[in-house]
This record gives structure tokens, sequence and C-alpha cells, in this order.
């Protein structure tokens, strides 16, 4: 159960961490490409505006302000050449003097390949385009040299996944080594609880001896009566409720595998539906049970006697007169299916996921009739649990039914 | 016959004497372990009843030692302990029997003469 606590913890802040990163780099890339082509495209409208030239440069110009901003260098520094097409999408007229990269052929390719297109923007290779419509139904396509731009984009992207990268390792790392020590509280609390209900039970039972033991005298010396027969049966009412107590705080506890082996579910099971036939007909109802053979399971033989016996005890307790509980026992996939049904009629539907809490009883006033508790689900459901399965209940045209699966081979 | 009784709580042993009284035993009572061993090895006892929680020396403790001694009185743990490991821990360092509280008086009783039976030779009493 700690192991499970720990690993559930370090999967939640790894999720958490990954999620948070994914999100940052994904924002950081796109934004950054979005930004770059933002530019290149407002230096390309600023050509075409101006016939391939740039506007003379502002006065002030400050590498801090991200928008495009024209310095004296920016005509040096920003590589373009211009295409002017016909109609019919035919080269009327190239200027080439601002690329040093290009003949004449692969400007033609480049060009077919720009058109081919269809988009008034886009990039080809590392160059960025702008296809402008003219008035005699050419265009004039300026094409600009994105090289460094995209480099650096590409560059920041990269760092930031490797960043990224690095730091979910860094905090997987950190997660491994400092987890037990997150968890500890927990632990320890798991702990003092458990050790709190074997040491109150103790304290417990002794005041409880010598009363028991009082009674017996007094019974001797006095003869029945039945205020002390009620006070009798108050103490091993009591007596059996702590050792159901005790009983669910030991349940409670992982398994230590040398109590571990495999066994026939299908004996098991069995055995139980045939302990309690004669007390479900003495109450005048019927027990049916599907019980295939030679199923197998791997685990603490003991706990599936219990559980058996805790779901068939509820199950005549609280079924309706003349009812027919049945009992079932299935393979599905690689876990074992427990299921057993009985009639019981106004189930609160709301209520069905408490039936598992440690003194949660369903009908206050059948509960009182019928004795128990309400440990006898808990303790189910910590027999399941420490087995890694999973207990639950429905209820459906007046049937309630109860489900435990657990892997067949622990 | 002479029983010894060892138990921290006073009401407790209040309640096992009178028992044992009534059945015509004679005895002596002892609050700790300490004790339980001391008057162990001094008297020979038909019969010891030992509680296991105890100050000084718990109750295996003492038993533990009667037993190196070579003091082979049958001996009823009579405790509150009562999970599986305790009692087998318990009757394998040296009890003749093992008796959980709370328990029936007649249980007690019954078991009290069960062991003090063996000590006699086997007679067959009429039960009263």
């Amino acid at each position: 159960m700690i192991s499970s606590l720990r690993r559930k913890f370090i999967l939640i802040a790894m999720a958490s961490l990954i999620g948070t990163m994914a999100v940052l780099c994904t924002a950081i890339g796109i934004s950054n490409h979005f930004i770059t082509a933002n530019r290149v495209d407002k230096a390309i409208s600023i050509l075409h505006q101006n016939g391939g030239t740039f506007l003379p440069p502002g006065t002030h110009f400050d590498p801090s302000d991200f928008n495009f901003q024209i310095t004296p260098e920016t005509p040096f520094e920003t590589r373009y050449f211009i295409v002017e097409l016909t109609a019919q999408q035919e080269i009327r007229s190239v200027v080439l003097d601002h690329i040093a990269a290009l003949d004449r052929q692969t400007v033609v390719d480049t060009i077919s390949q720009i058109v081919n297109t269809g988009a008034k923007r886009g990039y080809v290779d590392h160059y960025r385009f702008g296809v402008f419509p003219d008035e005699a139904g050419g265009s004039t396509v300026i094409v600009l040299d994105c090289f460094l731009q995209l480099q650096a984009a590409n560059n920041t992207l990269r760092i930031t996944v490797i960043i990224f990268l690095a730091c979910v390792l860094t905090v997987f790392a950190l997660l491994l080594v400092l987890s037990k020590r997150a968890i500890r509280p927990f632990v320890d609390n798991l702990e003092r609880q458990r050790q709190f209900v074997t040491d109150a039970s103790h304290e417990l039972k002794t005041p409880l001896a010598i009363l028991s033991a009082d009674m017996g005298l007094l019974e001797d010396t006095y003869g029945e009566d039945k205020w002390l027969e009620s006070a009798k049966s108050q103490i091993t009412r009591l007596d059996r409720l702590i050792k159901n107590l005790v009983e669910l705080a030991r349940t409670e506890e992982t398994i230590k595998e040398d109590t571990v082996e495999l066994f026939s579910i299908s004996e098991i099971a069995q055995a139980s539906a045939d302990a309690f036939q004669p007390l479900a007909e003495a109450d005048g109802k019927t027990l049916t049970s599907e019980i295939p053979d030679e199923i197998s399971l791997k685990g603490v033989q003991g706990n599936f006697f219990r559980l058996f016996s805790i779901l068939l005890d509820n199950a005549v307790k609280y079924c309706d007169p003349a009812g027919n509980i049945h009992l079932s026992v299935s393979v599905r996939g690689r876990n074992i299916c427990i299921s057993v049904s009985n009639p019981c009629a106004g189930v609160d539907t709301t209520q069905l996921s408490r039936y598992f809490d440690r003194f949660y009883r369903a009908d206050t006033s059948r509960a009182r009739s019928t004795g128990g508790y309400g440990i006898g689900l808990s303790t189910a459901k910590a027999i399941v649990t420490r087995h890694k399965g999973r207990i639950s209940n429905y209820y459906a045209d007046g049937v309630i039914t109860f489900t435990a699966v657990i892997p067949q081979m622990g | 016959m002479r029983i010894l009784v060892a138990d921290d709580e006073p009401e407790m042993t209040m309640v096992l004497e009178a028992l044992l009284k009534r059945e015509h035993y004679s005895v002596d009572v002892v609050y700790n372990g300490q004790d339980a061993l001391d008057y162990g090895l001094a008297e020979n006892y038909d019969c010891i009843v030992l509680d296991i929680m105890m100050p000084k020396l718990d109750g295996i403790q003492a038993l533990q030692a009667l037993r190196s001694k070579n003091i082979s009185t049958p001996v009823l743990l009579l405790t509150a302990k009562s999970q599986v490991e305790d009692r087998v821990a318990g009757l394998d360092s040296g009890a003749d029997d093992y008796l959980p509280k709370p328990f029936d008086n007649r249980e007690f009783v019954a078991r009290v003469r069960a062991l003090t039976r063996r000590g006699q030779g086997y007679l067959l009493e009429e039960t009263t």
C-alpha cells in the first residue's frame, strides 16, 4: 500500500510538471515562429509598398523593442529578390541585386514552386515569400531570405525542448529520492493507527474480562437474572467488536510474502456456500451458486474464507423474505470475479458507495435487529484491496449485488 | 491443592481467587512476574495461572525462567493477547494451556482442573 501511494505521488507530480512544461514549450515554440513570420512579412510588405526598397531608417531604434525596425543596416542585412509575373504566370522581370545565392535557373524553379502553392504568403525552403497581385492581372512576388531567423527560431525551440527534458529527468530523480520523505507522515499515521487498534484492543479486553468474570460469579450467587443476561450479551458483543476491529487492522497491513499461496478458490467458494446453505434455509431463504471447478487464485487463503463468510452472512441477513441468494465465481481475463447478490427492498442508491465505510449501516432499524457492527464490508474491502483487487456494489431491479474483482496471479 | 495466580489487575485476581477457592483450591496471589518466579521456585504448586502483561517480568519471561530451573508445574497462560502468534509463542515458551481473555468462568475452572489432574496421575473425577 505504501509503495502504491509513493508511485501515485510521483506520477501526479511528474504529470503536472510535464503538462505545464509541455504547454510552456509549445507556447514558446509557436509564438517564436509566429513572431518571426510576422516580422518577415512586415519587411516584405514594406518592400512592396516602396517598390522594392526600404524606407529611410527612423531616428530611434532599440534592440529591446521586438517590432520590426528599419535601421541604416536593414537594406544591406535583408537579402531578397523580386519577380514580376504576367497574368499568364510568366516571368516579366527579375531583380537579383539584393540576393547572392541564386542564379536565374534556381529563381525560376523557386517561383514555380511558389506559384504552385497558390498561397499569398509562406515558406519555401528557408525563404519567405509574399505574392501581391497588380492591376494588370499579373503579380509581384517578393522573396526574402530568412535563414538566420529560422535558424534562431529552431535553435530556441531545440534549446527549450532540451531544457524541458533535462528538467523532467532532474525532477524525476529528485522525486525518486525525496518521495519517501514526502509521504512519511502518511506512512507513520497509518502505522500509528494500526498500532493503536492492537494496543487499544488489549487494553479494552482486560476490563472486559473482569466484567465477564464478575457477571459469571453474580449469576452463580444470585441465579439467573434477565439484567445479568443482558449485561453478559453486551460483553460478548463488545468482545466480538474488538475482535473484528483487530482483524480489520491486521487485514489492512500489506501481505507478508510467506503467507501467500496458490489455492483453489472454487473449493473455498463451494465450502462457504455449503456452510451457509442451512443458515439461509433456516431463515426461509434459498442459496444458489455458480462455481466452476478448478479456478485457482494466488493469495492468502484464510482471507478468502473470511471474504465469502462476510458477503454470504450479509446476504442472508439482508435478503428479502423467501428471496434467493446467488453466489458466483468466474474468470474474466486475468481476474477472478466473485459476486454475491440477493433481493433487497428499499435500498437507497445514493448511499451505496458508503457501504464499505467502517461502522456504516445501511438501514438503521433493520441493522439493529440483525446485529453486526458495520465492520464486515470494510474488512471485505481491506481483504480485496490487499490482494490488489476492487470491490463494488450496485442495485438494480430490487437486487443488490456485491462484486469483487481480483487479479488471479496476485 | 495449591494454585499460584499471577496478574497485575487486583480485580482480576480477586475473581480468579474466588473461583478457585470455590473449588476448594488453596490460592496464592502475586501481581508481577518477578514475584511469580520467586514464588514458583519457592513452593511446590499444582498449577500456576499466569497473565502475560505484567510489570518487572512479563509472564513469558517468568515462565521461561521457571522452566529453565526445571520447574515442571503445569502452567495456564491467561491473557488478553489472543492472536494466533501470541498463543503459539506462549505455548512454545513452556505453557501447557492458553486461555484468552475474556473467558468463561466455567471454562477457566475446568482447564485448571484438567491441568492439576495430570499432576496427580489420571483420576477420573466425578463431575460436580
